[in-house]
C-alpha cells in the first residue's frame, strides 16, 4: 500500500510506530499513512512552509540557554504525527495514575507522615537524607488534599519489543504541556486533510483541568472562588512561552516575584486597583528561588516571606516544595517499589533497566561496560550532562569512570533503550526517527492524564537525543478515540 | 490587573504610536523636501518635535534627510527610532502575551519580524514612501487588530491612553515648533504642519478657505472631531481613565491633573489669536507629561497603597466601557 512517499521505507530493525513489520500501516492508522503516502516531496515542502510561516507569526517558540543568537527559536514541530491506539493509552492512562498516585503517597508519607517507608526499610534513608531535592522547609506543611505533584510528567519510551516503560519521572516543574497543545493547533490549520477519518480525543481542555486542578488544591479558607496565579521567573526563562500561555488558558494573572509581597503571611499582587489576595500560586520557579528569606539565594527571582505564608497555611504553592527528593533519579529505581508499598498493587508500566551505582557490585559491573550503558546525573533535567555510552569518545567515558567513583550516589546507569520511530520528514521525505513521549499528569479531585502528551523526535539521523535544549524536535501526538465503544478509550 | 502589565501595555501603546507618528512626519517633511528644497531646515526641527536633537548631536551626523532619516528609522542605538519603538513595543506587549488577544500580539511579531528583515538603508535610498507606507499600514493593522479584538478591559484602557498620550504629546509638540514657520511662510509651510500629523484632509473639509496659522492650532489643539487634535485625545484619554474597573474609588492625583490640562486647553481663547502657542504649546507638552508621571506613580507603582485589600471588596472585571 505504500507506493508513494513512503516507498521503500526503511524500518531498520526498530519498532515503528506507523509502519508494521510488514511494511503496511499499524491498525488505525491506514488513513493516515496512505495520505502522507499519497504527498509529493513538493507537496510535504508545502505543508513545511505553511508549518513555518504559523510558527514563526504565533511567535510559538522556546529558549535554549548559553546561545548568543537572540533568546528565542521557532518551536521545531514535525508533520507526521504520532499515534496511539485506544488500547495502548487504556495502558499508559492507568499506569500512569497508578505512579503518580504512589508518589503523592511518598511524599505524603516523607514529609507529614510517619515515614513509614523509610523506616519499613523498603526505600533507603540515607538515600532520601541525601538527596538534593530533599527539602527540609517542607516538613510539617500540609499541602490541601496532598496533591503534592499537582502537574506531573512522565517520560516514556518504548523498546524494540515495543513494550512501554518509564524513563524518569519530572515532579517539579515539568514543561512542554503548552507545545502539546500548540502543536495540535498547528497542525490542525497545515495539515487539515490528514485529519479527516481520525478519531483523535481532545487535548484543548488542559487549561480548564488545570485550573480546576489548582483551585481544588486552595487552602479551605479561601472560598468558593480562589484566586490562582502563575509564578515565573520572567521572559528570559527558557520556558516562559509556556508560562505564559497557561496563564491565558486559564484567564489568570501571570506573575513575577516582584508582582507579589507577603503581609503578616498574606500573599497579595501589585494591581491597579491596589494588592489583593491571592491564594493558589502554580510556580514555575525552582524550589530554591521561592523565597529568598528562607532559601538565602540572593536571587530576586522569589517573593520574601512567601516560605511562611505557606507554612501559616494561607496560601498552596503547586507544585509543591519539595518534590525534588521523588524525582531524583537515584530514587526513581524504587518508585516501582513505592507502588507496591502504599498501593499494593504491581506497577502497570516498569521502570527501564537501571543500576545504582552506590552498590559496589552494580558499580563495578555497569563501569566494566561503560561503552554500553547510558549514564545520567541524578539532579539534572533537560538532558543535561547525560553520556551515551555507545556514541561516547573514550576522554567522555574516562570522565565518566573519574565522576561516578568520586560521586557514586550522584549518577545512575541504564541499558539502553533501542528508542521506538516514527517516520519523520527529512528533505522531501520520511525516514524514521527516534521518539519518546511525555505524557501530563493532573493531580486535582482525581488524577487525569491528558490525553497524549508530548512527543519528542531525534531529527538527527540514528540519535536518541530528544531534548529539545538539545536540538531534538516534536511531534503532534493523537490519541486515537476506542472506536469498539465509541466512547473516549 | 496586575500594575506591572497595565504599565507594559501603557508604554506599547506609547512606542507604537510613536513609530507611527515618526513615520508620518518623515513621510511629510521628506515629500515638502523634495518639491521645495528649500525646506531642508525642517530636519532640524523636526529632531526637536521629537525631542532627541541632543542625542542625534552626538551621533555626530548630518542634519539631512539621510542623517536624519537614518536616525529616526534604522538606528537601533536610537530609542526613538521606528525599529528601536517597535522592538521595545513588541517587547512590552510580549511580557503580557497572556492579556492581549493572539492576533495583536502576532501583527506586532510580524512587524517586527519584517522590519529586522529588511534592507533599510536602501529603502531610504530609494523610494521611503515605500517604507513609510509600510509602517503606517503595519501600525493600522495592529491597531485594527486591538480596537477589533481586544475586549474592553483595563488593558485595552491603559494601552490606549498610552497612545493619546504619545499622540496628544506630538501634535502640541508639532505646532510648537512649526508656528513660527507658519506665521513668517508660505501656504507650504502650513499645509506641511497639517500632513504631518495627516490632517490636511480633514482641516480642509472643515476650512475650505482659511488657512491662517490660528485657525490650524486651533484646529489641532482642539477640533472636536478630528482623532489627532491634541484635545480629543486628552479627552478621550479622561474617559478611558474615569472607566477604569480596577482602581481605588475616588479621584487620584492622575485624573486631577489630567481634567487641569484639558480643561485649560478646552476653554483656551485660541481663536482670537492672543494667545502665544509657543509658550501655550510649552505648558500643555509639560501638563501632559505631568500626567503621564501621576499615572506612573498612582497606577504603576502602588506608591500610595500598601494595605491589601480584602476579597469582598473586590469588584469584578465586568465588561461597561
Amino acid at each position: 500500500m505504500t507506493s508513494g512517499l513512503l516507498d521503500g521505507y526503511d524500518q531498520g530493525g526498530f519498532f515503528d510506530e506507523a509502519i508494521g513489520e510488514d511494511g503496511t500501516a499499524r491498525s488505525g492508522q491506514e488513513n493516515l499513512v496512505g495520505w502522507f503516502d499519497a504527498l509529493s516531496a513538493d507537496d510535504l515542502r508545502y505543508h513545511s512552509t505553511l508549518r513555518d510561516d504559523l510558527l514563526l507569526s504565533r511567535g510559538i517558540t522556546f529558549t535554549v540557554y548559553g546561545e548568543s543568537q537572540g533568546i528565542e527559536r521557532t518551536w521545531p514541530m514535525d508533520l507526521f504525527p504520532r499515534v496511539i491506539t485506544a488500547a495502548e493509552w487504556t495502558v499508559l492512562e492507568q499506569g500512569l495514575a497508578q505512579r503518580v498516585n504512589a508518589v503523592n503517597r511518598f511524599l505524603e508519607d516523607l514529609y507529614v507522615g510517619e515515614q513509614a517507608i523509610l523506616e519499613d526499610g523498603v526505600v533507603p534513608r540515607w538515600l532520601v537524607m541525601s538527596s538534593a531535592g530533599f527539602e527540609r522547609e517542607a516538613f510539617n506543611v500540609a499541602v490541601p488534599n496532598g496533591a503534592r505533584c499537582l502537574v506531573s510528567g512522565i517520560d516514556i519510551v518504548r523498546g524494540a519489543d515495543g513494550k512501554f516503560l518509564v524513563l524518569e519521572d519530572n515532579l517539579r516543574n515539568p514543561s512542554g504541556v503548552s507545545y502539546v497543545l500548540e502543536n495540535r493547533a498547528t497542525m490542525a490549520r497545515v495539515l487539515t486533510g490528514a485529519f479527516e477519518e481520525m478519531a483523535i480525543r481532545s487535548v484543548d481542555h488542559y487549561g480548564r483541568s488545570l485550573l480546576a486542578a489548582l483551585k481544588h488544591a486552595a487552602p479551605p479558607a479561601a472560598g468558593d472562588d480562589p484566586v490562582v496565579c502563575v509564578l515565573t521567573p520572567g521572559i528570559y526563562n527558557s520556558a516562559y512561552f509556556e508560562h505564559a500561555f497557561l496563564a491565558r488558558q486559564m484567564g489568570v494573572e501571570l506573575v513575577e516575584g516582584r508582582d507579589l509581597v507577603v503581609d503578616d503571611h498574606i500573599v497579595a499582587m501589585r494591581t491597579t486597583g491596589g494588592l489583593r489576595r491571592v491564594d493558589v500560586i502554580y510556580r514555575r520557579i525552582d524550589d530554591h528561588f521561592l523565597d529568598p528569606a528562607v532559601f538565602d539565594t540572593g536571587s530576586t527571582l522569589g517573593v520574601p516571606g512567601l516560605m511562611a505564608a505557606v507554612r501559616a497555611g494561607t496560601v498552596t504553592v503547586s507544585n509543591a516544595v519539595g518534590n525534588g527528593v521523588a524525582d531524583d533519579k537515584a530514587v526513581y529505581p524504587y518508585v516501582p517499589a513505592m507502588i507496591d508499598y502504599y498501593l499494593g498493587e504491581e506497577p502497570i508500566l516498569p521502570n527501564a533497566t537501571t543500576y545504582v551505582l552506590w552498590d559496589d557490585d552494580q558499580r563495578a559491573a555497569a563501569l566494566a561496560r561503560a561503552n554500553e550503558l547510558v549514564w545520567k546525573p541524578v539532579a539534572e533535567s533537560g538532558g543535561y550532562g547525560i553520556v551515551i555510552g555507545p556514541s561516547a569518545t573514550d576522554e567522555e567515558l574516562a570522565g565518566v569512570h573519574t565522576t561516578v567513583e568520586a560521586d557514586p550516589r550522584g549518577w545512575i546507569a541504564q541499558e539502553v533503550v533501542q528508542l521506538s520511530r516514527v517516520p519523520s520528514c527529512v528533505d522531501g521525505g520520511l525516514e524514521g526517527r527516534h521518539v519518546d513521549l511525555r505524557p501530563f499528569i493532573l493531580t486535582g479531585e482525581s488524577i487525569e492524564v491528558l490525553p497524549g502528551g508530548l512527543t519528542r523526535v531525534a531529527m538527527r539521523k540514528g540519535s536518541l537525543i530528544v531534548n529539545s535544549s538539545q536540538g531534538g524536535g516534536s511531534k503532534d501526538t493523537w490519541v486515537l478515540e476506542d472506536q469498539a465503544t465509541g466512547a473516549a478509550g | 490587573m496586575l500594575a506591572r502589565h497595565a504599565e507594559s501595555l501603557f508604554w506599547a501603546g506609547r512606542y507604537l504610536e510613536r513609530a507611527e507618528d515618526t513615520a508620518r512626519i518623515l513621510d511629510a517633511t521628506q515629500h515638502a523636501t523634495i518639491i521645495r528644497p528649500s525646506a531642508a531646515e525642517q530636519w532640524g526641527d523636526l529632531l526637536i518635535v521629537l525631542r532627541i536633537h541632543e542625542e542625534f548631536k552626538d551621533t555626530g551626523g548630518e542634519v539631512d534627510w539621510r542623517g536624519v532619516g537614518n536616525f529616526l528609522v534604522a538606528d537601533p542605538e536610537n530609542p526613538g527610532s521606528i525599529v528601536s519603538a517597535i522592538q521595545t513595543a513588541r517587547e512590552n506587549l510580549r511580557s503580557v502575551r497572556e492579556q492581549i488577544p493572539s492576533e495583536v500580539w502576532e501583527t506586532a511579531n510580524r512587524f517586527h519580524l519584517e522590519l529586522s528583515s529588511r534592507d533599510l538603508a536602501a529603502d531610504l535610498d530609494g523610494e521611503p514612501y515605500t517604507l513609510f507606507d509600510l509602517v503606517k499600514t503595519h501600525c493600522q493593522t495592529i491597531s485594527g487588530a486591538i480596537e477589533q479584538n481586544m475586549p474592553r478591559s483595563d488593558g485595552y484602557r491603559f494601552l490606549t491612553i498610552g497612545v493619546l498620550i504619545e499622540r496628544a504629546l506630538m501634535t502640541s509638540r508639532l505646532l510648537n515648533i512649526r508656528w513660527g514657520h507658519m506665521t513668517a511662510g508660505t501656504f507650504e509651510d502650513a499645509m506641511l504642519t497639517l500632513s504631518s500629523v495627516s490632517a490636511a484632509e480633514a482641516f480642509r473639509r472643515r476650512h475650505q478657505s482659511a488657512a491662517g496659522p490660528v485657525a490650524i492650532s486651533s484646529f489641532l489643539l482642539r477640533d472636536a472631531l478630528f482623532p489627532r487634535s491634541t484635545l480629543y485625545c486628552l479627552s478621550r484619554a479622561e474617559l478611558l481613565l474615569d472607566n477604569l474597573v480596577d482602581r481605588v474609588p475616588g479621584r487620584g492625583r492622575t485624573e486631577t491633573v489630567l481634567g487641569r490640562v484639558r480643561s485649560s486647553l478646552e476653554f483656551a481663547e485660541l481663536d482670537e489669536g492672543s494667545v502665544d502657542i509657543p509658550t501655550f504649546c510649552a505648558e500643555l507638552d509639560d501638563g501632559i507629561r505631568q500626567v503621564a508621571n501621576a499615572m506612573a506613580r498612582q497606577y504603576f507603582r502602588n506608591v500610595d497603597q500598601l494595605s491589601i485589600r480584602p476579597q469582598a471588596t473586590v469588584v469584578s472585571l465586568g465588561g461597561h466601557r
